[in-house]
């Protein structure tokens, strides 16, 4: 599920490639992080090295000034090698790209393709190959690359230095970092897919792609009434002040969690890492699709952390609690940077979920099970969905189009003491506008029970537990969900694509 | 000229494309095995003409890549001998072959293909030393002296007794 190998996955011409991942529960988040100043980017790397009078065109790293129509975070650096986009090359002087010389015979690869070919090399080779041209220099550290080798070699946690690279040398090659952490610059790099790669990474979130916040807004709301008009008819709902008695909107700072979680490791992406670790590597990195913790086991990994928090009152009632300890992971903590989180995808299971931000702000877009967002594609049986490469992408090449869509999404931006109710079958994406820490959980309650029942019948094993389950405990109330079932069906065909897909027992898998 | 594949010639009930390379080669295809290729899968899906014009892979790749489909797309085939064909198909290829045809996978997003030579491709530069690479890619040195020993000296950790070859 590394990302150089999607970029195999080919669905556009214009458009950057798509990633292809199984439908899965992702989410995302980050806590408050005091910043460390000596944490900062440029203060971690070495001074880079110094040429003298023809080799003006070696710089240190600077904060030049941006401009154009996207603004880039405060700190944005300037491309750490000065990549260019290609239509830059027509107003340069030279007309040279140096991408293509220092490739030789290998330029008419996609640059696509180079960095498939050397993703498929160690780190070693990546070193001595950035010796062969600049072109090779720039190709050879692409960050994303040595991203992919710490994570592939460090299952147990890495801790971050500065950049991929230097994390890679010093985890796996033992070496001090700071020799290695420079950053060239090269003249006259013109390549469309390493500029847009950092633009993703180093731009803030545009405030028209905020704007909008047309969720219903529910404060001090009964059960009754939340059932009626948001879980029954399957909508959506931001709801506020339901986590007010809630211990960890008062403790959950950095300091605190990192105190009470001590050594346990979560699951970030493939690897297994302690939490301190992690704001250690969230406080200084800057990527495109920064990786995010998201661990279900979170409660028995660190019981503290279940005390501080309950399940609001609307959502106690979960018919897949039945299942005991067969049940599916349901629920999870996540914390983020800024620009984390997850892109389109349906829950699995038929579920719906709830959301709460204990620390940050998340920005949400919903569509309802019948319209496919603009940009995604869901594979046929609807296990797969091919989307952007990133959710800043998705926002720069498709946000636009859904302004005139005549079913337009549910949006907002859920600050921390707020839950938003995600309908099941409903899409959404969501992204991290600061740093987030937040608790969500995946349930059946009655009112999609029947839905879940009856349109499972193909993923036998789940089915028959949650069936039996129900049957011993809960008796009578499995004829009641078959009678509205069928009065339902309807309605189901519409969610035909997100259910055939949910019966998959461990689909909550993470991807990224 | 019309080339079946290795499985003879067409019965009247297994359909069958017309693929052309860009130098104008036609061959003939089961559908079964261009479908293997995500590119003509959606191509097929979309138009009712049973003639595919490739603009940008010429005959010898093309070639290459539908002997791949074909052997891909022959359910007698266990997968064992598909996987012994796959390292056949790329061992002894030379560097520039192999170039046309993870770009001829690639266009076609042929993504098993594609991968098997990319990896070919990454073992071929493994372990060469950087002189090799320039000569073999024909790439022009563009460091000066002093900014390749800087950059060396940088990555010396990668450069740790390691033997590098030169052919």
């Amino acid at each position: 599920m590394l990302s150089s190998r999607n970029l195999l996955l080919k669905t556009s011409i214009k458009k950057r490639k798509q990633s292809r991942k199984t439908i899965s529960k992702n989410a995302n988040l980050i806590p408050k992080k005091p910043k460390i100043e000596s944490r900062n980017q440029k203060a971690v790397l070495a001074t880079p090295p110094q040429f003298s009078g023809e080799d003006e065109e070696y710089e240190q790293i600077g904060a030049e000034g941006e401009d154009g129509n996207f603004s880039l975070k405060g700190s944005a650096r300037s491309h750490s090698h000065g990549v260019q986009p290609l239509g830059n090359l027509y107003f340069s002087a030279s007309s040279i790209n140096s991408r293509n010389t220092g490739l030789g015979n290998l330029q008419t690869l996609t640059d696509e393709l180079v960095l498939e070919i050397l993703g498929l090399l160690s780190g070693p080779h990546l070193g001595f190959l950035s010796t062969v041209s600049k072109s090779f220099y720039v190709f050879c550290n692409h960050e994303p690359l040595w991203r992919n080798l710490v994570l592939e070699s460090c299952e147990n946690g890495f801790l971050y230095t500065g950049s991929w690279k230097n994390t890679f040398v010093s985890c796996v090659h033992k070496i001090s970092s700071k020799i290695v952490s420079c950053s060239i610059k090269v003249r006259d790099f013109y390549s469309d897919y390493l500029f847009q790669s950092w633009l993703c990474a180093n731009l803030e979130m545009k405030p028209e792609w905020l704007e909008r916040d047309n969720i219903v807004r529910k404060k001090g709301v009964s059960v009754e009434e939340f059932v009626l008009n948001f879980e029954e008819p399957n909508k959506p709902v931001l709801v506020e002040g339901c986590l007010d008695n809630w211990a960890a909107m008062k403790k959950w700072d950095r300091e605190y969690l990192v105190d009470i979680c001590g050594d346990a490791k979560f699951s970030v992406g493939p690897v297994q890492m302690k939490l301190e670790d992690y704001f250690r590597y969230s406080d200084q990195v800057r990527e495109e699709r920064p990786l995010y913790l998201f661990d279900p086991k979170f409660v028995e990994k660190v019981p503290k952390l279940g005390l501080d928090y309950e399940v609001p009152e609307y959502f106690k009632e979960d018919l897949f609690s039945v299942l005991g300890n067969e049940r599916p992971d349901y629920r999870w903590i996540i914390i983020g940077p800024a620009g984390s989180g997850s892109s389109f995808h349906i829950d699995p299971n038929s579920t719906s979920a709830w959301n709460a931000v204990i620390r940050g702000s998340k920005k949400w877009i919903l569509f309802p099970p019948d319209v496919v967002p603009p940009g995604v594609h869901p594979s046929p049986d609807g296990a797969e969905v091919a989307c952007p490469v990133s959710i800043i992408e998705w926002f720069m090449n498709f946000y636009n189009a859904t302004k005139n869509w005549e079913k337009r999404p549910v949006e907002c931006v859920c600050k921390a003491g707020e839950v938003i109710f995600v309908p099941n079958g409903w899409w959404h994406l969501v992204i991290n506008l600061e740093d987030s820490v937040a608790i969500t959980q995946n349930f059946v309650s009655r009112p999609n029970a029947s839905t879940l029942v009856s349109g499972t019948r193909d993923r036998v094993n789940l089915h028959d537990k949650f069936k039996k389950a129900i049957m011993s405990s809960l008796p009578g109330t499995l004829d009641e969900l078959i009678l509205k079932a069928e009065e339902k069906k309807r309605a189901e065909e519409t969610f035909f694509l997100g259910v055939c897909n949910r019966f998959k027992v461990g689909a909550f898998k993470f991807s990224f | 000229m019309v080339t079946t594949d290795e499985k003879g010639p067409l019965t009247a009930k297994k359909k069958s494309v017309i693929i052309r390379s860009c130098d104008g080669d036609e061959f003939l295809v089961s559908e079964s095995a261009a479908v293997l290729s995500t590119s003509l899968k959606k191509i097929l899906e979309e138009k009712e003409d049973r003639l595919i014009h490739l603009s940008d892979i010429d005959n010898k790749t093309l070639a290459m890549v539908i002997a791949y489909l074909s052997t891909h797309a022959d359910d007698g085939l266990s997968d064992d001998l598909k996987r012994s064909f796959d390292q056949e198909f790329v061992s002894g290829k030379e560097f520039d072959v192999l170039k046309y045809l993870v770009l001829a996978t690639d266009t076609l997003q042929v993504t098993c293909l594609c991968y098997t030579v990319a990896k070919k491709m990454a073992d071929i530069m493994k372990n060469k030393l950087v002189e090799w690479v320039r000569r073999e890619f024909d790439i022009q040195n563009d460091y000066t002296p002093e900014a390749e020993a800087e950059i060396r000296r940088l990555d010396a950790w990668a450069w740790d007794d390691r033997q590098l070859e030169d052919d």
